[in-house]
């Protein structure tokens, strides 16, 4: 192995690593609740129960009833959200650092899908499908 | 005039908490909250002997007004490192390697804690009337285990149930 091949894996390395912090880094406290605060939609349903989430496993939700607000966890993730109208936005968050974020519809009682991505959902994010049902 | 403008001030004073309590639930989100919540003070923290115990395999009886918590841990790893176990800050039990115990809750939101080297919060709503069953995973990583809280759905909960022998313990004084 060359010093150059050496040098070029250190930098790649620091690049990743400075990236990772970049799409990891979001405080869940600041822009998470910034993020979640944007939607501001009276709720117009409740997501109270434990949710099959596929490759996330069983996510338990909690919503009080009457408000907004949803905590819960799921696959070592600490969850927080928010119900807007028909629209559920979570954040998958640990030790106070946003990991992923999720934008879901309710397609009835028992079924919520639509997106994730890494860190904080924006209109330029690469995004997955995600699937919740009961 | 002025003393109707000072009480119409001090009425919208106290009315905006009131009409803000939809939008700004006060649970506890960052992890520090929850853990502290889920896990109690340090002071309040009980030390356990546990053994398993081979002879029975009692089971709870569910009851229309509570929810019943089956702890399950039926992983191998680590098999006499003891996973404690608590509940909005109320230490309830702990399990080996192959252990279950089990309890009734009131329903209702509720911090679970797991502790072991680390701790991990798992956050339900319990309903009345329903079984739950719950696994304190342990893993190797990387070197110390880890425990993490999972809810196991009824089919894989009851056959890890079936599998388990349930765990005595005393209280360290």
């Amino acid at each position: 192995m060359t010093l150059r091949t050496i040098l070029l894996a250190i930098t790649l390395s620091f690049t990743a690593l400075v990236c990772d912090q970049r799409i990891y880094g979001q405080s869940e406290d600041k822009e998470g609740r910034a993020w979640l605060d944007a939607n501001r939609g009276a709720a117009a349903l409740n997501v109270t129960g434990v949710w099959e989430g596929g490759e996330w496993g069983r996510i338990p939700l909690s919503q009080q009833e009457g408000g907004r607000r949803i905590i819960g966890t799921g696959d070592g993730w600490d969850i927080s959200g928010v119900v807007s109208g028909n629209e559920i936005y979570l954040l998958f968050s640990h030790k106070g650092k946003v990991g992923f974020s999720a934008k879901l519809t309710s397609d009835g009682p028992n079924l919520l899908t639509g997106v994730y991505a890494p860190g904080l959902l924006s209109s330029g994010s690469k995004t997955h499908p995600m699937r919740l049902s009961k | 005039m002025r003393l109707s403008m000072v009480a119409l001030m001090v009425a919208c004073a106290t009315a905006a908490p009131l009409l803000c309590q939809n939008e700004n639930n006060d649970e506890p989100v960052s992890f520090s909250e929850r853990e502290s919540k889920a896990c109690g003070p340090k002071t309040k923290e009980v030390k356990y002997t546990a053994e398993t115990d081979k002879t029975k395999h009692p089971t709870g009886e569910q009851s229309a007004a509570t929810a019943l918590i089956y702890i399950l841990r039926s992983s191998f790893y680590g098999p006499l490192i003891q996973t404690k176990l608590a509940v909005d800050g109320e230490w309830k039990g702990v399990n080996r390697a192959h252990n279950y115990f089990f309890f009734a809750l009131q329903p209702g939101l509720h911090y679970f804690c797991s502790e072991a080297e680390n701790r991990s919060v798992l956050v339900l709503t319990a309903e009345a009337g329903k079984t739950y069953y719950i696994e304190q995973e342990v893993r190797y990583f990387p070197i110390k285990p880890r425990t993490e809280l999972a809810i196991l759905d009824d089919d894989a909960g009851r056959s890890e149930l079936v599998a388990a022998h349930p765990s005595v313990w005393k209280i360290k004084p």
